[in-house]
């Protein structure tokens, strides 16, 4: 998916450039206070080489930063006009049918829950978390956290935490090197209330 | 937490691959779930059952005063819920 609502990168890089070269190229004709003419002398050159460098350094100091930043910068003050939601496959408009229900709103995660009823028929079902009243209890940011979250090994041997639930008869957590089980039917989805085919 | 009383959800959608079928919402609602308990769930997965049998959900759960895994089993057929048992974690324990 391309964002077009940024201006193309060489735009900023010629803006960078149309600013940097004037400066520098003036730089390289600065004339004898008292002749008026370039002095030859080395130290006058010395004098010379500094007052480049200090000149030359502040823009292409200016240059670098539009270079890295300038698209940031344009986003931090203009507002891209945006589509209402990605989808990798078409058009969101046209390819999605938003949902709505009561309830239905700051959801946090969703799977595919695919089963198979008595007659062997497939029934094609999304799980969902929502939490409604998240905006008045924000769990993650409502107490102290956590001082780390263990998807890398903070310390040797303390790797992912995972869910037992076959060993013993009750969930219990434990650390171990392998990752989750992932069954034929699970799938990540990525969770907006949007159902796309 | 401003105010931890008002609880999540779990909400199921059918669908089928012919865009043209409507899609149903459901809440379900888990049977015997205690009054004081708080609900605000995150992260989720299930195991779908073999035929006739229930699927096992694990849903993270952040209570107001500790972060627990529930473990709810689910019929495919009637979405009828039960929570069959929970591990909670203090929050200092939540980290290696």
């Amino acid at each position: 998916m391309v964002l077009s609502s940024t201006p193309n990168f060489s735009i900023m890089r010629a803006f960078a450039l149309l600013i940097a070269l004037p400066v520098i190229s003036s730089a390289f004709a600065l004339p004898d206070p008292q002749s008026g003419v370039a002095s030859t002398s080395p130290t006058r050159n010395i004098t010379k080489l500094a007052r480049l460098g200090v000149v030359v350094a502040f823009p292409v100091a200016v240059a670098n930063y539009l270079y890295t930043y300038g698209r940031i910068a344009y986003n931090a003050f203009v507002s891209p006009s945006l589509p209402s939601g990605y989808f990798a496959y078409g058009d969101v408009d046209s390819s999605c049918t938003q949902i709505h229900m009561e309830g239905l709103k700051f959801c946090e995660d969703a799977k595919l829950w695919h089963t198979t009823d008595a007659e062997g028929r497939v029934i094609k079902r999304v799980i969902a978390t929502c939490d409604r009243n998240r905006f008045a209890c924000p769990t993650t940011h409502a107490s102290p956290p956590p001082t780390n979250g263990s998807l890398l090994p903070a310390v040797t041997g303390t790797p992912l935490w995972y869910v037992s639930y076959t060993i013993h008869s009750k969930v219990m957590l434990s650390s171990s090197s392998k990752g989750p089980y992932e069954g034929p039917y699970w799938q990540r989805w990525h969770l907006r209330a949007y159902l796309c085919r | 937490m401003k105010d931890p009383t008002g609880k999540g959800g779990i909400y199921v959608l059918t669908y089928a691959d012919d865009p043209k079928k409507p899609v149903f919402v459901e809440r379900i609602t888990v049977e015997k779930w205690p009054e004081e308990l708080d609900f605000h769930p995150l992260g989720l997965d299930i195991i779908p059952g073999v035929p006739g049998e229930p699927s096992t959900l694990f849903v993270v759960n952040h209570d107001r005063v500790a972060t627990a895994v529930e473990k709810i089993e689910i019929d495919p057929e009637t979405l009828r819920a039960g929570k069959r048992s929970a591990s909670t974690l203090p929050r200092s324990n939540l980290t290696p």
